[in-house]
Parts: C-alpha cells; sequence; structure tokens
C-alpha cells in the first residue's frame, strides 16, 4: 500500500503532469501528420527526457504514446491518411464518415473509443498482467504463422464489392513485401542491385501513398469533394460529442475489440496496426448490419479505434511482466527504463513496486489527457476541411511526401510515395480495394518467415502447426473466418 | 611594435581556428530510433554539444544493415560538419556484398564499447556450465536450435563461430531482431541464443536466463562469473562494437577538437552509466587504434563470412 | 472495363514475378527457400487474373460500365506529374522553392484563383519547412 501511496504521488507530482501535458500535446501534433509514428516520437524525445527525474521522463513518454496513437486516427478520419499505422483500419468507416458529411462526429467516436480502448488495456495490465504474459510467450514461430493466416483470412471482409480482386490485390501486396533480403537465408530477392532495397519496401510510405496520394489523385480526377454537402446537413461536422445513446450501442462492439486488442498488443511482435484491422473484422462478423461496415458505420470505426489504443496496455503488460518489447514503442520505452534505473521484467514488481504503480497510473492520466484536449482539437480540426478544396489537397500531398521523407530521410522513399500514390489512384479507377494490399504487407512477411522458421524447429514436419494447441485453434479460426466471410458476402452481394 | 603586430596576428589565427564549430553538426545513424546503436549516439550527442556549444542534431538514415547510413556519410564533406555513428558491420558489409567500402575509407574518430555474444540458456534447462553444454551438443549433433538476430547478423557469425571452435553442429534459427530471439528462448520454443548480454540482461536478474559463456578475450565487468570461452580453450572471439567516424580527409585541427570533446563525453559520469546500465562495455580506442582495430575485423570477417553464408 | 485492365495487368505482373523468381532456390520439399513463396505468389496471381479476366469479358459483352471519359484527366496527370518532377529534383534547387512552386503550381492547375494560391502555398511551405525542418531536424536541402 504503501508503494501504491508513492507511486500514486509520483504520477500526480505536477510537474510531471505539466510533461505529461506537454507529451499528449507532441503526441497529438506528431500523430496526426502522416509519416511520423509513435515509435518514432516516443525514440526521438527519450534521450531528452534523462536531464528529467524518471516520474517527469516517463509522463512526458507516456503521454506522446498514448496521444500518438489517438491522433493517428484523426488524421485516417479527416483525410484517409492513417497517421500512424496503428489507425490503417480506421480509414474505412472514418473517412467514409467524412464523406457523408459527419467528419464530427467520426473525430468525437475516436476520441471517446480511444480513451475506453486505453482504459481497458490498464486494466488488463492490472488485473490479468502476468497470466497474459505467460500466455504471449506460449507463441512460438508456429503460432505466428498462424496468427498471421488469421490475419489474413480477414481479407475477404476488407474486400469491398468483389472478393475475386481483393484477393488478387492482396497477393500483389504479398508479392512487394518479398523485396529485400530474405528472412531465413539472406539471399537477395527483387533487389536489383540496389542498396536502397535490401531491407525491402518500407511500409510507411506504401501505406501513405496508397491511402493519402493516392486518394488525392482519384479526388482530382473524379471531381470529387471531401464532405458531400448535399448527402448531409452541414451542420452534422459541428456536432463533435457523440450522444450516450450512441456511446451505449457502441460498447458491447468496444468490448469486443479491447479484448483483441489486448491480446495482440502482449504478443510480441503484432502491434496496433494489426490490432485494428483483426478487430474491424471481427466486430464485422458479429454486427447486426455488417453491410455497413466500410460505408461510414460508427460501429467499425469505434472497433478499430478502441482495439488500437487497448493494444498499449497489452504490450505494455508484456514488456514489464517479462522485459520483452510487445512493440516497437515498448522496445524503446524498455531502454528508457533501464535508463531511469528499472530493469524492466518481473523483478521489477518486486524491487521498483512504486515505478509499477506510477507508470500505471500514468497511462490512465494519459487517456484523461487526450481525452480532454481531443473533443477541441478535433473540433478545431473539422475547420481544415471547410478550406478551399485545393488547399487541402496540396496539404495532403505535401505532409504525405515530407512525412514518408522523414522517417529515414531517404529520397528513395519520396520516389515508393508517390509510386505507391500512383499505384492507389490506378487501383481506384479500376475498382479495386487497398485494404488487402496493407493486410498483405503487414502479415505476408511475418507469415513467411514463421512458416519457415518453424519448419526448421520441426525438422520439416507440417504436422506442428495442427498438433499444438494454440496453433491448431488459430488455423480452425482462420477456416471458419473465410467460410462465413465467403457466404455472408455472396449472400449480400447477389451471388458476385 | 612588431612584437604587437605578431601578438596581433597569432590572436587572429587562434580566433579564425577557434571557429570550428561555428554551426550545427550533423550526426547520422545507422540504425532505427530505439536500438542500441540511436541510444548511444543520442546519449553520447546530447553530452558532446555542451562541450563544443553547438548543436548536434541526430538523423536516423536506415537500411542493409547500416550501409546507406555509412555510404552517406562517406561521401558527405570533410568539413567537420557531418560525423556518424559505425557499428561493427562496417567491417561486415563489404564481405555480406552489401556495400563496397570498409574502415580504411573513413577517418575514425574513437571506439566506444564491445558487446561481446553471449551464449544463453533458460535456467531451467540442464546445463549449468558451458562445457556441459558443449558436451551434450557434440553428443547431439543437429538437434540444438540457436536464435540469432537475422542471416548474416553478428549474432548469427557469433553461432557459426562457436560451431566452428567447438567442432560441433548447431541448428540456426535466424529471427527479425535480437528481441524475438529471446522471447523464442523464454517460450521454450529454441534451446539457446548467441546475442548481446543486453538483450537477456533482464531475464537473467528475474532468474528466467542463464549466461553459459561470452565469446570475449577478458571477463566482462558487468558479468564477473560468467567465463569467456577463450579461458575455456575455446579460440573464439565475437562481439559487436560501436564507435565514431568522420568522412577520410577532416582538417587536423578539427578532428582534434572533435576527439577531444567526444572523449570528454565518454568519460562523463551520465555516458558511463548509460553504458553499464545497457550492458555495453566501455572500451575506448583512440582513432588510430581503433583504424587498426576495425581493419584486422574487417579483415577477419572477409575471410570468415563467405565461408559461413556461402555466399 | 476496369476488371479487363487490371486482369491483364496483374497477368503481366505475375508472368514477370515468375520469370524473375525462377532465379531464386526454390528449398526443398519440406524446407521452402527463398524462392518457393515468390513462385507460389506468381501461381496464384496468374490463376486469379485469369478468372478475373474470364468474367470481365463475359461481363463486358453483356452490359457496358461507366467510360472512364467522365473524370478530369488533364488536371489529374498534370498534378500526377507535377509530383514526379518534384520528386526527381529533390536535392537540387531550393528546397522552400521547389515546394513553393510545386504547390502553387497544383492548386492553380485544380481550379484556384492565382493569389489564393499564392497566400496558400507560400503558408503551406514555409509551415511544413519550419515544421520539419526545424523542429523534428528532418535534412533538407
Amino acid at each position: 500500500m504503501q508503494q501504491f501511496i508513492q507511486g500514486f504521488f509520483q504520477a500526480v507530482d505536477p510537474r510531471a503532469v505539466i510533461y505529461l501535458l506537454l507529451g499528449t500535446f507532441s503526441g497529438l501534433v506528431i500523430g496526426t501528420l502522416p509519416g511520423l509514428t509513435a515509435t518514432m516520437a516516443v525514440a526521438i524525445l527519450t534521450p531528452l527526457t534523462f536531464w528529467l527525474s524518471p516520474n517527469q521522463g516517463l509522463a512526458m513518454l507516456i503521454g506522446v504514446w498514448n496521444s500518438a496513437i489517438f491522433s493517428g486516427g484523426i488524421s485516417a478520419i479527416l483525410i484517409n491518411t492513417p497517421g500512424t499505422p496503428a489507425s490503417i483500419a480506421s480509414t474505412f468507416d472514418g473517412f467514409a464518415l467524412t464523406k457523408k458529411g459527419m467528419a464530427g462526429l467520426a473525430l468525437g467516436i475516436n476520441v471517446v473509443f480511444s480513451f475506453i480502448g486505453g482504459i481497458l488495456g490498464v486494466l488488463a495490465l492490472i488485473v490479468v498482467g502476468f497470466p497474459l504474459a505467460k500466455f504471449a510467450l506460449s507463441f512460438g514461430p508456429a503460432e505466428y504463422f498462424t496468427l498471421a493466416i488469421f490475419g489474413l483470412s480477414t481479407m475477404v471482409a476488407v474486400s469491398g464489392k468483389s472478393i475475386l480482386k481483393g484477393i488478387i490485390a492482396g497477393f500483389l501486396g504479398f508479392s512487394i513485401s518479398l523485396i529485400g533480403l530474405d528472412p531465413i537465408f539472406g539471399s537477395e530477392r527483387f533487389t536489383f542491385g540496389k542498396m536502397e532495397l535490401l531491407n525491402g519496401i518500407s511500409f510507411v510510405p506504401v501505406m501513405i501513398g496508397l491511402f493519402g496520394i493516392g486518394e488525392v489523385f482519384y479526388q482530382i480526377f473524379a471531381k470529387r469533394q471531401v464532405v458531400s454537402t448535399g448527402a448531409q446537413p452541414v451542420t452534422q461536422l459541428g456536432r463533435v460529442v457523440p450522444t450516450f445513446k450512441e456511446t451505449k450501442s457502441l460498447t458491447p462492439v468496444a468490448l469486443l475489440s479491447a479484448l483483441i486488442g489486448i491480446i495482440i498488443g502482449a504478443i510480441p511482435g503484432a502491434g496496433a496496426d494489426i490490432a485494428g484491422l483483426v478487430a474491424w473484422d471481427q466486430s464485422k462478423r458479429v454486427a447486426k448490419k455488417p453491410q455497413e461496415y466500410g460505408q461510414g458505420s460508427l460501429e467499425g470505426l469505434a472497433a478499430s479505434t478502441t482495439a488500437n489504443n487497448a493494444c498499449l496496455g497489452g504490450a505494455l503488460t508484456t514488456m514489464m511482466a517479462l522485459g520483452l518489447p510487445g512493440d516497437a514503442v515498448t522496445a524503446v520505452l524498455i531502454g528508457a527504463f533501464i535508463m531511469y534505473g528499472v530493469q524492466p521484467g518481473p523483478v521489477m514488481f518486486r524491487d521498483n513496486a512504486s515505478f509499477v504503480y506510477t507508470v500505471i497510473i500514468l497511462m490512465i492520466l494519459a487517456n484523461v489527457a487526450f481525452l480532454a484536449v481531443g473533443f477541441f482539437v478535433s473540433k478545431l480540426l473539422t475547420k481544415f476541411l471547410s478550406l478551399p478544396q485545393s488547399f487541402i489537397w496540396t496539404t495532403i500531398i505535401i505532409l504525405s511526401l515530407i512525412g514518408s521523407y522523414a522517417i529515414n530521410n531517404s529520397a528513395f522513399d519520396l520516389l515508393i510515395v508517390f509510386i505507391s500514390g500512383f499505384a492507389g489512384f490506378a487501383f481506384r479507377l479500376f475498382d479495386v480495394p487497398l485494404g488487402p494490399i496493407v493486410l498483405a504487407l503487414i502479415l505476408g512477411p511475418m507469415a513467411e518467415a514463421n512458416m519457415r522458421r518453424a519448419l526448421i524447429l520441426s525438422q520439416g514436419n507440417f504436422a506442428t502447426f495442427f498438433t499444438r494447441p494454440i496453433s491448431l485453434v488459430l488455423v480452425i479460426l482462420s477456416v471458419i473466418s473465410l467460410l462465413t466471410s465467403t457466404l455472408k458476402k455472396k449472400a449480400t452481394n447477389g451471388g458476385r | 611594435m612588431k612584437k604587437l603586430l605578431v601578438a596581433f596576428l597569432l590572436i587572429l589565427a587562434t580566433l579564425l581556428l577557434a571557429a570550428y564549430p561555428d554551426k550545427p553538426i550533423t550526426f547520422i545513424i545507422q540504425a532505427a530510433p530505439g536500438g542500441a546503436s540511436d541510444m548511444t549516439s543520442r546519449t553520447i550527442t546530447s553530452i558532446a554539444q555542451e562541450i563544443l556549444k553547438v548543436p548536434i542534431t541526430c538523423t536516423n538514415i536506415t537500411g542493409a544493415s547500416g550501409a546507406i547510413a555509412m555510404k552517406k556519410l562517406q561521401t558527405s564533406k570533410p568539413d567537420g560538419y557531418t560525423m556518424g555513428y559505425v557499428p561493427v558491420e562496417l567491417s561486415m558489409v563489404k564481405a555480406l556484398g552489401y556495400a563496397d567500402f570498409g574502415p580504411q575509407d573513413f577517418d575514425l574518430l574513437m571506439r566506444i564499447m564491445v558487446i561481446p555474444a553471449a551464449v544463453t540458456v533458460r535456467a531451467n534447462s540442464q546445463w549449468k556450465t558451458i562445457q556441459e553444454f558443449i558436451e551434450y551438443v557434440k553428443a547431439h549433433p543437429g538437434t540444438v536450435t540457436v536464435g540469432n538476430s537475422g542471416p548474416g547478423s553478428i549474432w548469427h557469425i557469433a553461432a557459426l563461430s562457436f560451431e566452428k571452435a567447438t567442432g560441433t553442429k548447431l541448428i540456426h534459427v535466424p529471427f527479425d531482431g535480437a528481441a524475438p530471439a529471446v522471447a523464442a528462448l523464454m517460450g521454450g520454443h529454441i534451446t539457446a541464443v548467441t546475442v548481446s548480454p543486453t538483450e537477456v540482461k533482464s531475464g537473467v536478474e528475474s532468474g528466467q536466463l542463464r549466461i553459459l559463456a561470452l565469446m570475449s578475450d577478458e571477463r566482462s565487468p558487468l558479468f564477473p562469473d560468467v567465463p569467456t570461452l577463450k579461458e575455456l580453450g575455446y579460440d573464439v572471439s565475437v562481439a559487436a562494437w560501436g564507435g565514431l567516424a568522420l568522412p577520410k580527409g577532416v582538417d587536423p585541427e578539427v578532428y582534434k577538437i572533435l576527439a577531444d570533446a567526444f572523449k570528454k563525453a565518454y568519460e562523463s559520469e551520465t555516458f558511463q552509466k548509460f553504458l553499464s546500465d545497457r550492458g555495453m562495455t566501455p572500451a575506448y580506442l583512440d582513432g588510430e587504434k581503433f583504424k587498426e582495430f576495425a581493419i584486422s575485423q574487417y579483415n577477419m570477417f572477409m575471410e570468415l563470412i563467405p565461408k559461413a553464408l556461402g555466399k | 472495363m476496369g476488371d479487363l485492365f487490371f486482369s491483364l495487368m496483374s497477368i503481366a505482373y505475375s508472368i514477370y514475378l515468375f520469370v524473375e523468381s525462377s532465379k531464386l532456390p526454390e528449398g526443398i520439399a519440406n524446407m521452402p527457400g527463398p524462392g518457393f513463396f515468390p513462385r507460389l505468389i506468381a501461381f496464384m496471381v496468374l490463376i486469379l487474373s485469369c478468372w478475373l479476366l474470364i468474367l470481365s469479358l463475359w461481363r463486358f459483352s453483356k452490359k457496358r460500365e461507366a467510360s472512364f471519359s467522365q473524370g478530369r484527366w488533364i488536371q489529374t496527370i498534370s498534378t500526377i506529374l507535377l509530383v514526379f518532377l518534384y520528386v526527381l529534383l529533390w536535392g537540387k534547387g531550393n528546397f522552400l522553392f521547389n515546394t513553393f512552386v510545386l504547390l502553387f503550381l497544383i492548386q492553380v492547375v485544380t481550379g484556384s484563383k492565382w493569389y489564393v494560391a499564392l497566400i496558400g502555398s507560400a503558408t503551406l511551405s514555409v509551415s511544413v519547412f519550419l515544421l520539419f525542418g526545424k523542429i523534428f531536424h528532418v535534412l533538407f536541402f
């Protein structure tokens, strides 16, 4: 108890709260800008926090992390470009809502459900921390492979109108993820002798190109305005705060998505991007009106925004209980903890229990902080949409270009973002869905590397995927998921 | 009068020379934000900029095991306003076929640290000492799985060198970085890892993992009880290291200013604490000796890697 | 129409993928090598796109889809070319100037009045320069 009180007061120390707010604000800016990711933000700020006392430094990092994941959803909703990869799934329904003239409400849902997800994630850390971490450790190469397959089975659901085109697009995405050094032998694949291609094509520029620049090119082409003022009264733009009834009706979806987010977050190597996509797909499966998903469903948006913030609690669980990174940001945080003199891992709960409480309370405060400023910022940002159309287009273009360049200071990435933008335009022209492409880009490498790794471990025995319990469950789930979504789609599309 | 003129000229000359540095220095980091290289670079530069009185801005350029960043550094103007971090891969990329340069193409400033490979198993496994482990592997060739951080990585080379020195046969399992390999070890999916002590430190302290041996010349001050393979009679020493470098052809005056400033930063209490917290062995070498060392490593990898990877 | 184009393009791509991946070792039956997945993917793309091609030809004869001619081709192509040029000229000239010109031209092409575009692109390029170049220390030229 004394430890708790000590930890509590470390967290609510006024200076710590100021740094938390500072972090929240920086996270908002960094998360909203496409290209600048939460990982980058935390990594760049970490050495700066060494000059602060641990609780203040920690407050800043946790503030940045939580608000960057939340605010990635803002650009996903407003300009169809995920601010961070965690918000890919939020583009599906978020941007559809913006097109319907409901940008304000979509942003409000993003604030509320990011908060709910974040809090549920922290609760999981408090309540089931150790068992959850143990469960995450049982994931070996075989389980990672079947998890990737389960994620890929989502492809049908994110395919939009035509399953066939969706699956082709998925394989195209997969083929692009093959570029670079082979994960097991290190042989060069499709590198054309270019040094820049050895590590493969970076995912973020491709994502920004497909969603951001591709969308702008297509809007210019199709004379389409971001907000079709005809369909809905413009006053809808202004309403940001969802009603109690709306929030209540979305709660079941949020609970399911939070659960998915927490589990995926806890598994090392699977992060918020995968969590958002899987949660979106699974909630679609149980939804009463699945046909609305992707057309501006509040439920779909709530699912993806809840899951990606719930992921943080899961990732933090693995990091604190095992000392292993649960995702890319926690990998950086481990370094920060060590510098503060705390070694993440089971010993932390014994030797630095008050520090554990500080972390937990700061996580809760960080969620409260972005809940508080989120509505205000969201309301302010909807004004962006009322600027002249061509100004909006150029803003998206230049932010996408510079954001992609900023990751690596690489002119090559600029070329990648341009090519992906062109491809994104062409795919929209041909009515080819983009969801499967990014899905395969994220999960393809995970599937290939882990399948081959698992076969090395099992000495070439394929039975390993069916004899290990978790792996078997995932295989069965993938088959069910594929069958049901294919049949449902057939039914709704009239056999197409 | 004449004396005055000489004095004046002298003052002018010192003023002109002391003019370096008068604008921000760009520091190229060859790895993504958050890793060991990145944190080392950001910590030492944040101290050095206080000494040099100009800001040092860190820039991450990733890809091709750091070859892209090092190429960029090599081709930058040698005016002292661009410098960078160079890891062990400086001596490896040519052998791996990723790039066509080696340590001889840079003005090396100093070596900062070394991290030896650590043969690590689960604490609840049957092996208490490295001898027991080697005997077991010898008795069961081709069944013991050892994780590393990726094909052609320094920790992969470590496992290969271990095989060669002990005359054993292992199954190598490459992971995407060292952390996933350690996770797989903790979860019981592989038998051992040969990665840095930094990565396994938390597991060792919490009693989940055990370091059997280090692949260094001398025992590490951080793990004084862990034997080295050398002292047990196996001639193998594999370590990652890191240092600072400039493009070739930097003015000696400028070089000296930087070398002094960074040496001071290196010796500072903050930085020494950083190194020991992260499980890295402080291993300062001045530019001259560092160059000698890096070139000897380069020659070793040029011979070892093509044989090991069949390239 | 779109389906036809798309299927033809992916068929061509899959054949290219086949040729390239045939240079990579496939591995043995239960230990796939570097070439296994590329070949598998090329094969899947080929089969599925052929299927799509047949379907689209079938549908093509039955009904005409809305043609592409309704779009604003000139504006779109000019924007795409401008962005391409900007990427090609990266590192040459001056960052602020290049960015300003790109933004100005796109705004004019997509229908802004020139003075609105002037103000808009000047504000935008300077803010990008300050935000990324000065705060995030991105390397410009």
